[in-house]
């Protein structure tokens, strides 16, 4: 039996859209599969230069330019020592106050198949129907309104989807399928796969205001259109500051899941609470107008035992999500579509064999690169002052915007990971550094990175998220 | 009535109303007995207790000519003087409820408040009533209070009987910017108060009760009552003198002053710049009560070992005057920390509780709530306050329901994600020898805060950072010594003599190491 | 950089940066920086910045624990300690 389609991509949000214009520019039969109707409104605004190699290849870059968003052209971390000092200029000058903070600029690095400066904040309903549209317009059949529901594995040579399309339930036929659901991680808790992190359980609470006076929170009025990242006297917990137009600015504070469920059900005073510890933020918040209501985030730190197998694959959220803190999410899930439809189209154009050997490729790279994005957040979750120092000393500066960049796929260790893994551990050990205040609670128990060979196999609860031990 | 209008409603009018529970009862039962002993002495003259009920009435009969009657309100903008203790009385006769005002409060302020509590009249001296009426209109009556409103022959007595929860007289905040807030206190909130005093003090009618604090500030209220209630006199001191720190103390003795009570700061200048300590304390002076801000207690052992007179710490927010009261014991002058706020007073209930709202223990601190006769029954034209009062200060608990200070909850400031008492910082740097005051203010945004410390020297004294930081390391943590030390002649004060932070916290920045000349 | 002049060098800067200018001459080399919050974890970041601007001195942040930053004298013996490296 011929199927409906060479691919079934569950999900088109950037990374089932960017996969679909791809299999679709190379030929295939592809089907997206979208439960939303386009436009609806989703976390994650803020992207990284990564993206944009994946806009190019994809046809979309155009587009999204068009499309009017703030321009991202670095970014910035206030940490828990940030404070003014005095100090004196290089003209012999006393100069009034310098801001301690951490921040950088894209365009400080030369980043491979990115030709430009900045990349962007979105508001990410737009965004993603832009994508959605460009994959149609190459070729990609969607399905808007239509939530796939399962997928049936049973015959060797095809996969078979079912979907309700309004009140039916109709069955569709591919070659092999995409997973793309993101956090509904459809083919993850289908097949047991899903397990949550050993170490980060954070949840977020996120709106958008309108009438945030950016340019007072800022310093530098070249910053203004940065995303700015402040972290909280509370122990692990920060701030997002992204802005989405001229006059709307989301933001989100991610806390540990433990002080979010002590809060109950008054999320709003939790939100306020929280932002209260920096006064000049809550004052800026406190003038504008809430025009979003509060949206919570939750048990969006897991792995999956497996990101491919026999006719199937795993990709962006739906394989892997750690942190919003370096705004690595849109990035991972557009790279690693790339990454996933190289190894299709591969094993379209050689035969057709879907089998899980063809996708080793994508799952090591894609391992990979996680794997540092990971050991980056650990750290910054775990001393964020040295995060500060790191990107301030110029031995290590471009190291850490490499990864701030999100160039992670191209297997090369960052060297800065390593100095910094040294520093963390002696300050772990040493009682009487300076920054042994500032140590933070995450602390990785196991490894990083689940893949079988080396994880003891345990299949955690997955239709509800469970509880994690330390 | 006081009820809907705008402003409290009267919690009880099922209460007896009486004559002997009022405040105005006190002067007409102390001119029944001493009719010539002293009532009051101020910088215009002195009035006996006869003088005092005479001119009370004439003024009552002027104000009632007005329109004044029970439960309204009458604003008295004067400096201090027997014409304003006479107008205070005659308005309570009436059953109103008077509202001081300051001398130097500016005539916009002055028909704010008088607008804000729908007052009928404005007692002022002469110079004020052009002021006054351009501001007012017609809509108000008018008191010269400076014209002798005796006539020929006796006055009409007044003496309306009130129950205890109708309104005695209205504190409005002073110095505050936007809408004022007014404490209304009842005449229950101040018998209480001034009945609880003159027992615990044992006052008596030749006791000479200095006023220091002005009229707007409840310490008044024990000076001028208790003394009334005892047949004592009270003796006002005028703004000219209160920061005169040698005529103070020529005062103090000139007057005889038996009991004293004020800020702790005007008896730290006293002792500072005007030489209290110069001569030996007389003995007449047998009372020194403080109260508004901790006293360091270097500056208390020099007082006790200067005077045998009883010293107590006296603890309450205006919406509550006093609420509970320490007398210093010899063991207090050996602690680092100043005097404790000690235990319940004038029939109050306190207790300190947790965050969470349960009752914190001993050893333990939380936030002092105040249940009780002084407890006032509202801010003028809010709802009016039921039951216990949160004062807003954290306190620790100590054995036998006695009370340590700690702070208020907005000088518990987090800097670096500590939390930090400014008070505490204060008190260790005074302990300095080249200290002789400080305050410490937090600048910079609240979480990246710095700590920086105004220190006035001791004459002759100048004392540099390594110093301060050195010694503050002995007895604090890290974390509270200060980043910043500015040395400066003196510590700006508010209107109440407290220091105003405000304005230091504006002045921070820039390491000021000047010459103290 | 022999260590008298390395710690000539702190003194002066720490007298002017953190205490002042320290009219009164209080600072000494055994003075205790941490224990007398001179030095916090804020200070002693600019401190860093100003060895390796100024003396082309990189101290790891490894290092920066109770003992080498006690006093003028411990952090002098911590620079000389280690091999010059160019600031640039």
């Amino acid at each position: 039996m011929k199927p409906d389609f060479d691919v079934a991509i569950i999900g088109g949000g950037p990374a089932g859209s960017s996969a679909a214009a791809y299999l679709a520019g190379a030929g295939m039969s592809v089907a997206v599969f979208e439960s939303e109707l386009f436009p609806r409104p989703h976390v994650g605004e803020s992207l990284v230069p990564a993206t944009t190699p994946v806009l190019v290849e994809t046809g979309a870059l155009a587009e999204v330019q068009a499309a009017g968003f703030p321009k991202k052209y670095g970014a910035a971390w206030t940490s828990a020592e940030s404070r003014k000092v005095p100090f004196s200029g290089d003209d012999g000058m006393s100069h009034d106050f310098q801001d301690f903070r951490a921040e950088i600029e894209f365009a400080e690095r030369d980043q491979a198949g990115v030709h430009l400066d900045y990349t962007f904040h979105v508001d990410r309903g737009k965004f993603d129907l832009i994508l959605l549209k460009n994959a149609e317009s190459r070729g990609a059949k969607v399905f808007s309104g239509v939530r796939v529901l399962n997928v049936d594995f049973d015959d060797p040579e095809l996969v078979t989807l079912t979907a309700r399309m309004g009140p039916r339930e109709i069955n569709y036929t591919a070659r092999m399928v995409v997973d793309a659901s993101g956090r509904h991680t459809l083919l993850g808790k289908q097949l047991k796969y899903k397990m949550p992190d050993p170490v980060f359980n954070q949840y977020a609470i996120h709106t958008w205001f309108e009438g945030l006076d950016r340019r007072a929170l800022s310093n530098n009025p070249e910053q203004v259109d940065y995303i700015f990242i402040h972290f909280l006297p509370i122990s692990d917990t920060w701030v997002w500051q992204i802005p989405i137009t001229d006059t709307v600015t989301s933001v989100g504070v991610v806390t540990q899941k433990k002080l979010f469920t002590e809060a109950k059900a008054d999320r709003e005073k939790f939100f306020w609470d929280c932002i209260g510890s920096r006064p000049d933020l809550y004052e800026a918040l406190q003038k504008c107008e809430r025009v979003r209501p509060f949206k919570p985030e939750g048990d969006y730190s897991y792995s999956m035992r497996e990101i491919c197998g026999d006719r199937f694959v795993l990709i962006g959220d739906a394989a892997r999500f750690v942190d919003p803190i370096f705004s690595s999410g849109v990035s991972v899930a557009m790279n690693s579509a790339r990454l996933a439809a190289a190894d299709i189209i591969a094993a379209h154009q050689t035969g057709g064999d879907y089998s899980k050997a063809s996708f080793d490729t994508y799952a090591r790279k894609i391992r990979r690169g996680v794997k540092s994005w990971y050991e980056f957040i650990s750290i910054y979750y775990r001393l964020n002052v040295l995060f500060t120092a790191f990107v301030q000393d110029p031995k290590y500066r471009l190291d850490v915007l490499k990864m701030l960049q999100g160039d992670v796929y191209d297997g090369e260790e960052p060297k800065a990971l390593a100095a910094m893994k040294e520093v963390v551990e002696a300050v772990e050990n040493d009682p009487t550094h300076l920054w042994y205040p500032y140590l933070g609670s995450l602390r990785a128990t196991g490894p990083a990175e689940a893949s079988p060979a080396e994880e003891p196999v345990t299949v955690a609860e997955l239709a509800e998220p469970a509880l994690v031990g330390g | 009535m006081n009820t809907a209008e705008s402003g409290v409603a009267v919690a009880d009018l099922a209460a007896v109303p009486s004559r002997s529970g009022s405040l105005h009862r006190l002067v007409r039962q102390a001119a029944d007995r001493y009719p010539d002993r002293p009532a009051v002495t101020a910088p215009d003259g002195a009035l006996s207790y006869a003088e005092l009920d005479r001119r009370a009435d004439a003024l009552a009969g002027q104000l009632a000519g007005l329109g004044v009657g029970r439960g309204d309100r009458v604003v008295i903008w004067t400096e201090k003087s027997c014409a304003a203790i006479v107008a205070m009385q005659a308005v309570l006769r009436l059953g109103a409820a008077y509202v001081p005002l300051d001398g130097a409060t500016p005539v916009a302020r002055a028909g704010l408040v008088a607008r804000n509590c729908a007052a009928r009249a404005v007692c002022v001296p002469t110079e004020r009533l052009a002021p006054i009426t351009a501001e007012l209109g017609g809509t108000v009556g008018y008191v010269d209070i400076e014209l002798d409103a005796l006539g020929a022959g006796e006055p009409d007595r007044y003496d309306q009987p009130v129950g205890p929860d109708e309104l005695a007289y209205i504190l409005y905040t002073s110095g505050s910017t936007g809408v004022p807030k007014g404490v209304c206190i009842t005449h229950r909130n101040a018998r209480s108060f001034v009945d609880w005093a003159v027992a615990e003090l044992d006052v008596r009618p030749d006791d000479r009760l200095a006023n220091h604090a002005p009229l707007t500030f409840d310490l008044s209220v024990l000076d001028i009552y208790a003394a009334f209630a005892a047949g004592a006199s009270v003796h006002l001191v005028s703004k000219e003198l209160a920061y005169a720190p040698t005529q103070l103390v020529e005062f103090l003795r000139s007057q005889r002053i038996s009991i004293w009570y004020s800020v702790p700061s005007v008896l730290t200048l006293m002792m500072r710049s005007g030489g209290l300590l110069d001569e030996p304390a007389p003995d007449v002076l047998r009372v020194v009560l403080f109260a508004g801000e901790p006293f360091p207690i270097p500056h208390v052992r020099r007082l006790a070992r200067w005077t045998s007179a009883r010293l107590l710490n006296l603890y309450g927010p205006t919406e509550t005057n006093v609420c509970t009261y320490h007398e210093v014991q010899p063991a207090d002058l050996t602690r680092d920390r100043p005097v404790p706020i000690g235990r319940a007073s004038c029939g109050d209930v306190v207790w300190a509780v947790r965050p969470d709202g349960s009752r914190a223990e001993l050893g333990e601190e939380g936030e002092l709530l105040v249940d009780g006769p002084t407890v006032m029954a509202g801010y003028w034209g809010r709802e009016p306050h039921r039951g216990t009062y949160p004062t807003g200060d954290v306190v620790r608990v100590l054995a036998d329901g006695a009370y340590d200070y700690v702070g208020r909850r907005d000088h518990m400031v987090k800097v670096r994600g500590h939390r930090i008492e400014l008070g505490e910082i204060e008190a260790t740097l005074n302990a300095h020898p080249d200290v002789h005051d400080a305050a410490v203010v937090v600048t910079g945004d609240g979480m990246y805060a710095n700590l920086e410390a105004f220190v006035v020297p001791v004459e002759g004294r100048s004392p540099g950072v390594l110093g301060l930081k050195r010694h503050s390391a002995q007895s604090l943590p890290t974390y509270m010594i200060v980043d910043r030390v500015h040395l400066v002649p003196e510590l700006p004060r508010t209107r109440n003599g407290k220091v105003d932070r405000a304005k230091l916290a504006a002045l921070g920045g820039e390491p000021v190491m000047q010459n103290v000349s | 950089m022999s260590q008298d002049l390395v710690t000539d060098r702190l003194i002066d800067f720490i007298r002017e940066r953190f205490l002042a200018g320290d009219p009164n001459g209080e600072l000494t080399v055994e003075t205790p920086l941490l224990e007398w919050g001179v030095l916090d974890s804020l200070n002693t970041a600019v401190l860093l910045t100003h060895i390796r601007d100024e003396m082309g001195i990189t101290i790891s942040p490894v290092h920066i624990n109770g003992r080498n930053f006690a006093t003028v004298a411990s952090i002098a013996a911590l620079i000389t300690s280690i091999p010059v490296v160019s600031a640039s």
